[in-house]
């Protein structure tokens, strides 16, 4: 895990992903420079401010995983019309609502032809997803992790990773949740009841900075 | 005139649609029509990874239907006008709709999600 604390004075790359990511918050930092300035330092306040955050201008763990991980919010998407039935498992562990149900890899040109882990995968990578361990307790810069299940030959699921650490998923049409087939909470996908997924395939970090427009 | 319904099975793919045919749409409309004159129940508990219930759009306007219908684990559900109303499935809504889409090609989808058994 490779997020530097950020204060005025900061400078680099780190400094460069923070302002894009405040701007994906709708607030503005000012130019995206890699210079933590004063309008920089007034992005992040006004961030920590709306998030209830302890406000101190300064992007330290919590500050960092609060512009960096989804926070586990079924109301986002579980609205009963438009948002839940137009933007399925992808677009979920993306977090990203672009009502297009997201097939991974076709936004980058890749569509995959058959429904199997090497497929697919291939797609996600295609769009920007980058493979992980999924060991690791969390991805490294301003990323998140998802996993990617297959039921064989015949559909695709993803679940994230939520700020809790614990997982979340939405199965097509269906609300959003964090519990598995059976009800538990999902501490680790490879374990959970996925149904006729039966096909783990492996983790991704989702850089949504980085992705393709899904 | 054909309506289409919606067998609501997948998680990442686009669900699948098949059509009710014309004859079948009359003997749906008689059934349902069974089952709102019943007994009103709770919400289903949503499914989730694999089968999850069909939903039938009635977008034509068929006399008899609701403007969307839902049928899972002996559960229909009858949407019209922004009202909700959940009934117990008494007149085997679900398996009729499950038979059509078998009737449709989707037997294969639906033995493969467990289904060659008839409803979990």
């Amino acid at each position: 895990m490779a997020r530097p604390i950020l204060r005025r004075g900061s400078q680099g790359d780190a400094v460069r992903e923070l302002q894009e990511a405040l701007i994906r918050h709708g607030v503005d930092p000012g130019p995206i420079d890699g210079i933590f300035g004063p309008r920089t330092e007034a992005a992040v306040r006004s961030f920590q401010t709306s998030r209830g955050l302890t406000i101190d201008g300064i992007v330290g763990p919590h500050t960092w995983a609060a512009i960096c991980l989804p926070e586990f919010d079924p109301s986002r998407w579980n609205d009963g019309g438009s948002v839940q039935r137009n933007n399925n498992c992808f677009n979920y562990a993306c977090d990203v609502q672009s009502g297009t149900f997201a097939q991974p890899g076709t936004a980058s040109g890749h569509p995959f032809a058959n429904t199997d882990c090497a497929e697919v995968g291939a797609g996600a990578l295609s769009d920007g997803l980058v493979s992980a361990s999924c060991d690791d307790a969390e991805c490294a810069d301003c990323c998140h992790q998802a996993a990617l299940v297959i039921w064989p030959g015949v559909d695709f699921h993803w679940f994230r990773r939520d700020r809790s650490g614990k997982w979340s998923h939405k199965p097509g049409q269906t609300r959003a949740r964090d519990v598995d087939n059976s009800g538990n909470p999902i501490t680790d996908p490879r374990a959970a009841d996925r149904g006729p997924y039966v096909d783990f395939c492996g983790c991704f970090c989702v850089c949504k900075g980085k992705i393709a427009a899904i | 005139m054909a309506i289409n319904a919606q067998l609501m099975i997948f998680s990442g793919r686009p669900d699948p649609e098949f059509p009710v045919p014309d004859d079948a749409v009359d003997e749906l409309v008689t059934r349902v029509s069974q089952v709102v004159e019943g007994t009103q129940t709770e919400q289903p508990q949503e499914g989730g990874l694999g089968y999850h219930g069909l939903r039938v759009s009635n977008t034509e306007g068929r006399t008899g239907l609701p403007e969307e219908l839902e049928v899972f684990r002996g559960v229909v559900t009858e949407m019209n006008g922004g009202m909700t109303r959940h009934f117990v499935d008494s007149a085997g809504v679900e398996d009729f709709l499950l038979d059509q889409a078998r009737a449709a090609g989707l037997g294969e989808l639906l033995d493969a999600a467990g289904l060659d058994q008839g409803i979990a």
